[in-house]
């Protein structure tokens, strides 16, 4: 499989009242042409941060380097604004937390999924005119489910449920069809039954289209299952990256592993009684840790945690932590 | 005590205005009773839109119903009667920094409930309020602290400590788990199962994580635009439930690996 987006050692600093903070901290992510790839983390983690930098909407403010930043190994950071929208536009989605605030608010829906489908007319060939453009439209509404599709198309975004207007930007990556799709928490304000409406249909992109996601979310959550691999990011830096199962069967990184009995996936907790979890808070930008970021939550740290751990790599998996929970033998 | 919380033919409307003159009623609550026991934990759990937020505010008292009763220890309470009201039943408001003033400190907003429903002294009252934060797991210091100078998680155990203030009977919550991160919300189960356990309270919450429901509740409570559609023990409706939509609300799908 080959790597569509390559990032080394991503660090964007901020101007803080406490001075400069670096919010992401020499992160790492590699993606598979192809995969599903779910991001874990807390929320002031730095997900959105990272979305945003791949998909280049940057504010001029931010302080953004990496040893790599490549798209079809195409150097993302050597190029200028328009190359980099370009790009973009042609092969980049995003899907948005909350999905009213990126629809145009005083664009009617329908016509809005029309230019989409108007911007993209190599992906619907002969389309071109604008009945064939209604006949799309309701085709794509009703494949992310919704019926009253006269209704919501007549209305601007504003009027809509975020459950309706996050539909709407799925369908909105179905008619643009996107080598790369980001969805940053696309479901998380959502109620169980519409979570997993949203969750399915980002799914069919990939299996139909062979669409390569980043999902990111605050939780290990059961949406998960169609993930291929896995990685957990903690106050601006990666813990652990791997594949799904080996990752969460067999967890390398102290933060994994509270991650996964906080978020009641082994089920080895009888109902009412305690939850195992990390001590304190997350740290704000004003307060990081040196070192490992987790060290003062971190059950198994000791002195040596005030450096920053290497990423090691055990074949397919990576982790940054000086005492990991899985063996490794001194010949990998 | 059996009949410690009695809610009866409860309903609500709501006028939603469809133009000029055409309005259309939206029965948010429909004819809802069902009797809970002191210190048992009820989960309610439905749609987005059937009605959770609305039964919790009328328990609350927030709202008023158009028709129906509360009853607490055979005991009607009267709608606008909210004075009396907050010394028995309490909210645990869900955006800890939205529901609080940002130009007070926690402890002057701590204080305010204990002015008009104790005849303490203000040693007694500022006693009182440390005491409570302790329980929470907050420190004496954050009594001078204002909102915007705590986390996430801290906000949410200021809401807490003044959901028990004054020992309350029952504790009313809407959603206010759902959106803490992982490490703070299981923290927040780990306080409210300590509490519960202390202080021998009834709880009545809704939400839609099947986890936190299957993990608190000793009942759940199923809606369905704006009707009851079922009410049972938590294990009855995991293991038996009669409505299809019983099962999807609480299934978690737990990751088979
Ligand atoms: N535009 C911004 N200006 C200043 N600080 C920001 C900005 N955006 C995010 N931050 C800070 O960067 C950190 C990471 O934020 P974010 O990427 O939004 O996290 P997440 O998406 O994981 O919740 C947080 O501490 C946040 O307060
Ligand atoms: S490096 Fe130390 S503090 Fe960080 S996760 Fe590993 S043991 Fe914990
Ligand atoms: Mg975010």
């Amino acid at each position: 499989m080959s790597i569509i987006l390559d990032i080394r050692n991503l660090t964007i600093a901020l101007e803080t009242p406490s001075g400069l903070t670096k919010v992401l901290d020499g992160f790492n992510l590699q993606l598979e042409e192809g995969e599903i790839h779910t991001l874990v983390g807390e929320s002031g983690s730095g997900k959105t941060l990272l979305a945003k930098a791949i998909l280049g909407f940057i504010q001029p403010k931010w302080r953004i380097t990496a040893d790599r930043l490549w798209w079809r190994q195409q150097d993302l950071l050597a190029m200028d604004t328009a190359q980099r929208r370009l790009i973009t536009g042609q092969d980049m989605a995003m899907i948005f937390q909350n999905p009213a605030s990126y629809l145009d608010p005083y664009l009617r829906i329908g016509r809005q999924l029309s230019e989409v489908i108007a911007r993209h007319p190599h992906r619907w060939r002969g389309a071109q005119r604008r009945r064939q453009h209604r006949q799309l439209i309701v085709e794509l509404l009703q494949r992310v489910g919704i019926d009253d599709i006269d209704a919501v198309c007549n209305s601007y975004p504003l009027q809509l449920s975020d459950g309706v207007a996050q539909k709407i930007s799925v369908a909105m990556a179905l008619a643009h069809r996107p080598k790369l799709l980001v969805a940053d928490e696309p479901a998380s304000a959502m109620g169980q039954y519409t979570r997993s409406q949203i969750y399915e249909q980002l799914f069919r992109l990939n299996t139909e289209y062979g669409m390569t996601m980043l999902m990111i979310t605050q939780d290990l959550t059961t949406m998960m299952q169609q993930t291929q691999r896995l990685s957990l990011i903690y106050s601006g830096q990666l813990m652990e990256v791997g594949p799904l199962k080996q990752v969460l069967t067999e967890p390398a990184h102290p933060y994994t592993d509270a991650m996964l009995k906080m978020s009641f996936l082994d089920s080895t907790h009888p109902p009412k009684t305690k939850l195992p979890t990390l001590p304190g808070s997350i740290p704000t930008s004003q307060s990081l840790p040196i070192g490992c970021r987790l060290g003062p939550r971190c059950p198994k740290a000791q002195r040596i945690c005030v450096q920053r751990p290497e990423l090691t790599t055990v074949q397919q998996r990576q982790f940054a932590c000086h005492f990991p929970l899985i063996e490794i033998s001194p010949h990998e | 005590m059996n009949n410690h919380l009695h809610i009866h033919n409860l309903t609500k409307y709501y006028v939603k205005q469809l133009g000029w003159l055409k309005q259309q009623r939206i029965c948010a609550l429909d004819a809802i009773s069902f009797t809970v026991k002191q210190g048992e934990t009820i989960a309610v759990i439905g749609e987005t839109g059937s009605g959770k937020s609305t039964l919790i505010k009328l328990i609350a008292g927030i709202e008023t119903p158009h028709a129906g009763t509360i009853t607490l220890n055979g005991l009607q309470l009267k709608p606008y009667d909210y004075a009396s009201r907050c010394c028995h039943i309490r909210m645990i408001f869900q955006d800890g920094l939205a529901s609080l003033d940002p130009q007070r400190t926690i402890g002057q907003q701590l204080l305010e409930p204990l002015w008009f429903n104790t005849r303490w002294t203000v040693t007694e009252q500022r006693e009182y309020v440390l005491n409570t934060l302790q329980k929470v797991g907050l420190l004496p210091e954050h009594f001078d602290f204002y909102p915007h100078m705590l986390a996430s998680g801290q906000l949410a155990r200021v809401s807490i400590a003044r959901a028990i203030l004054l020992n309350p009977q029952v504790i009313v919550a809407d959603e206010a788990l759902g959106a803490l991160d992982p490490s703070i919300r299981a923290q927040i189960i780990n306080l409210l199962i300590d509490l519960k356990e202390e202080m021998g309270v009834t709880l009545v919450f809704a939400s839609h994580s099947p986890e936190i429901v299957r993990h608190l509740a000793d009942k759940i409570l199923v809606l369905h635009h704006g009707k009851m559609i079922e009410f049972d023990t938590t294990t009855t409706l995991i293991t038996n439930p009669q409505q299809s939509l019983t099962r999807s609300l609480l299934h978690t799908g737990n990751l088979t690996i």
